[in-house]
């Protein structure tokens, strides 16, 4: 058997329980509150340059949890295990993947960084709101969260949202994501790189749009602005639904300025990149509304 | 921790740290200098390997992971019939690769050929975006691209008619 130099102090080594089922892993979790959930690892070793990673004492990898990996649909949703691969996400569910999800998960990062990226991994880094968050905010994605009691479903925002109590309290994992089907006509995705940014920063826009008959029955928007930042405009897309399609030049401007006005509103200045770019595409969104032909809806 | 898993195609097992990257614990000691060490932040493509059938870069992986999983490395693909038709190709489009990205890039384009027959031109711009060096045209890789396709779709059906009897 190779033996390998010590390349660490061995009083800084990690633990790491690798638990083979979820009954094991809430277990675990629960006789040890601080350690770490490690599922793809992508965002946690991202910036460790040394030949052996700094993980945290007590770590638990989700990479032998079957139930945490499956990716199951129903007439109403698909449902995805928080710790399913991005690319395991799209080759299971290419086909019924709302396509601004498909595009943003796309959009991500390299193949061999989805092979080892997670779901619910995206979406638990604290510090930050990853690219896929603002596209599941949009389409009322719910989170299943166990711990020691009962299960309980939570509605996405709620997890990181510490002014309404922490969504994942200690001892609690996410286990699984909800994304409920809807007939979203129209999607947009757009993700930009401010010339003003630094590293790692992107701008995100996405909007999606329920279209009946002549007119809109839902539409909504939403911007990442910095990494921690969201912007929705709900009061205004609650004032625009039921309009006619294709959107009249004087309903699209009244939206532009009630957007506008709304960012102005805002107490932390929008950036002038990320205001001109939503928009923009708001603008571009809104004219492909009432355009037929274009059945997937989205624009690359 | 003793890490057992079997590293192209042999079962090993190493005496290391947990945290301990795979790239080196393959290229460090077990001395498998295809897997090259470079961003060390998943970007770049030069070390990746095939981990239980799937492309990850192993920079991005602490040792643990590969406990009971069955790691490839150029080293071993380099032994296989499917390794020579794409060095096959290379050669015939004219494809010169320096070598930090050629085994990388040789891994990544039979990834593409182990998930999809039938890669389409947007498949295989992905897979070349999959490693980042700008050693050489793009134009002359995708050919040979489209060129292994076609050889392993012969091959393909070579095995099958051997299967066959």
């Amino acid at each position: 058997m190779a033996k390998a130099q010590p390349a660490q102090d061995k009083n800084r080594a990690s633990r790491v329980l690798a638990p083979t089922s979820l009954s094991a892993l809430i277990n675990q979790k629960a006789a040890h509150p601080d350690s770490v959930i490690y599922a793809g690892g992508t965002y946690l070793l991202r910036n460790q340059t040394s030949r052996v990673f700094r993980l945290p004492r007590t770590v638990i990898s989700l990479h032998q949890v079957e139930d945490l990996q499956r990716v199951t649909r129903t007439e109403r949703y698909l449902e995805i295990g928080a710790a399913a691969t991005l690319t395991e996400i799209i080759r299971v569910s290419r086909q019924v993947l709302p396509p601004a999800l498909l595009q943003a998960i796309e959009g991500l990062a390299t193949v061999q960084v989805r092979n080892l990226a997670t779901l619910g991994g995206n979406l638990c880094v604290p510090d930050r709101r990853l690219d896929l968050f603002p596209v599941l905010l949009l389409m009322e994605a719910r989170l299943e969260i166990r711990g020691a009691g009962r299960p309980r479903w939570i509605p996405l925002p709620r997890l990181l949202d510490d002014a309404s109590g922490p969504g994942l309290a200690k001892g609690e994992i996410l286990t699984r994501i909800r994304i409920p089907f809807r007939t979203w006509d129209k999607q947009m995705y757009r993700k930009g790189y401010p010339g003003h940014s630094g590293e790692g920063r992107s701008f995100l826009f996405c909007a999606l749009a329920e279209t009946s008959r002549d007119s809109l029955s839902d539409i909504r928007f939403t911007a990442r602005i910095t990494p921690r930042r969201i912007l929705r405009f709900k009061t205004i897309e609650a004032g625009f639904i039921g309009r006619k399609i294709p959107v009249t030049a004087r309903d699209r401007s009244s939206l532009l300025e009630q957007m506008t006005a709304s960012m102005e509103a805002e107490e932390e200045t929008v950036p002038t990149y990320e205001r001109e770019r939503i928009l923009r595409y708001t603008r571009l969104f809104l004219s492909e509304c009432g355009k037929t032909g274009n059945p997937s809806g989205t624009y690359r | 921790m003793v890490i057992p898993f079997n590293l192209n195609g042999k079962d090993v097992e190493i005496d290391c740290e947990p945290e301990r990257r795979l790239q080196s614990l393959l290229r460090d000691i077990h001395n498998l200098r295809g897997v090259h060490r470079n961003c060390q932040r998943g970007h770049c493509g030069t070390c990746s390997v095939f981990m239980d059938g799937e492309i990850v870069p192993s920079c991005l992986i602490p040792a643990y992971r590969a406990r009971g999983s069955r790691v490839e490395t150029i080293e071993g693909f380099s032994q296989t019939r499917e390794y020579l038709q794409i060095e096959e190709a290379f050669r015939e489009r004219g494809v010169f690769l320096c070598e930090v990205c050629a085994p990388a890039r040789a891994l990544t384009i039979e990834g593409l050929l182990r998930n999809i027959v039938e890669p389409t031109g947007d498949d295989i711009d992905r897979t070349l975006a999959m490693v980042r060096c700008r050693c050489t045209a793009y134009t002359p890789l995708r050919e040979a691209v489209r060129s292994v396709i076609i050889k392993r779709k012969a091959l393909i059906k070579e095995r099958r008619q051997q299967r066959n009897g």
